[in-house]
């Protein structure tokens, strides 16, 4: 009877003290991969908030010069949209998407004022926007771009790492955004590439290029500069907001009566 | 008109409304980016809100007429990190705004600085979407 109860017990002990031993085991091996990865892979982590640059000032909200020529198509995109942005009345401009709580698409939520948090986890950057909390995530796990999906506000964004550099490409764009205030627009075909590096402890850049044949005549490039901020936190920021704003400045703003 | 009110009549348009060219790199847009406009008054209203900061204010023109002033200013997200909060004015408050005027001729400004009855000014910064 003894002998027939060795085997059981044997195992229940087994079962007991090994698997708490395997998991450690394998928890130690994350954690070496973990460590691997994280001391291979460059840390663009942390809250940032874009420079202005004085020395070229078209590139504070919009994208100015920067541009290649548009093709006709994108020139009658363009004379809408900026119509909004050079209107007398200061309710008009309310009448960009944005204020109607469409995202702002990229790469306009970089030219917004607000702040952006970049963390990274295994596979993935992930982008934590203060402008009304948007989130983009680019997969670096080695993955394609996802072909079942879009066209996106905010678009397909993989990644890879070059060095120091983060290499994003992003497609499937919708064609409702526009790259900036004055209302530079893109199409679906949009094919963005963002090289982003850490320049060191407190820069950040990000050279970006910006590929859409069915808008832009060639290619065009642009850089955005970025600041640490290891003193600011990310503040709510609620797109509905703007509803009861809208009521107020178009009270405000009224022609005046002649 | 007699010739001796002429100086007093400057000087209440100066006090009222003193226009300044300043850079346009912020291109065109609703307001007036040529030209700063300045009025003085008390605060009635005050709103610490997104998308942007507004600030009403009671001026008084050369005219003697009470006028409605509305400042509009960045985000509070924004000018909370550059030292502004919803308490740092308060109705009643006499304050100078200083900005720039909507081109469809409305008592609006786009704020460019405040400066409050003991001196202190504030700035919001930077004038942004």
């Amino acid at each position: 009877m003894r002998h027939h109860l060795i085997g059981p017990v044997i195992a229940l002990v087994g079962a007991l003290v090994f698997p708490p031993l395997m998991l450690a085991q394998a928890a130690e091996q994350h954690g070496e991969a973990k460590a691997q990865t994280t001391a291979t892979t460059p840390d663009l982590s942390g809250l940032w908030i874009r420079l202005r640059d004085p020395a070229h000032s078209s590139l504070n909200l919009d994208f100015g010069n920067a541009v290649s020529p548009m093709t006709p198509w994108a020139e009658a995109k363009f004379k809408a949209a900026n119509s909004i942005f050079r209107s007398s009345s200061p309710s008009t401009v309310l009448s960009d998407p944005i204020f109607s709580c469409f995202p702002p698409g990229v790469p306009r939520i970089y030219l917004l004022n607000f702040p952006v948090q970049i963390v990274q986890i295994p596979g993935q950057v992930i982008m934590l926007f203060e402008f009304d909390h948007f989130v983009r995530r680019i997969y670096t796990d080695g993955r394609p771009h996802d072909k079942e999906v879009g066209p996106l506000w905010m678009g397909d964004a993989i990644g890879k790492w070059e060095g120091d550099t983060l290499v994003a490409d992003t497609v499937s764009f919708n064609d409702k955004t526009t790259l900036d205030r004055e209302g530079y627009p893109h199409s679906d075909a949009m094919h963005l590439v963002e090289r982003i590096r850490r320049v060191n402890h407190d820069s950040l850049e990000i050279d970006l290029t910006v590929d859409d044949p069915k808008a832009y005549t060639k290619p065009w490039e642009a850089k955005l500069n970025f600041q640490l901020r290891t003193d600011w936190k990310i503040i709510e920021h609620v797109c509905e907001d703007n509803v009861s704003f809208r009521g107020l400045i178009n009270k405000a703003t009224k022609k005046p009566a002649k | 008109m007699k010739i001796w009110r002429l100086p007093i009549l400057a000087v209440f348009s100066c006090l009222l409304f003193v226009s300044l060219p300043v850079s346009a790199h912020h291109g065109t847009s609703p307001y007036d980016n040529t030209k700063l406009t300045t009025v003085k008054g008390a605060v009635t209203d005050y709103l610490f809100i997104n998308p942007h900061v507004l600030i009403s204010v009671e001026v008084k023109n050369d005219k003697g007429r009470i006028e409605k002033w509305m400042a509009e200013a960045n985000s509070p997200n924004v000018l909370s990190r550059h030292g502004w909060s919803k308490e740092i004015i308060k109705p009643g408050d006499q304050i100078t705004v200083i900005g720039n005027r909507a081109k469809n001729g409305s008592t609006t400004l786009r704020l460019q600085k405040v400066v409050l009855s003991n001196g202190q000014e504030l700035d919001p910064n930077s004038l942004q979407d």
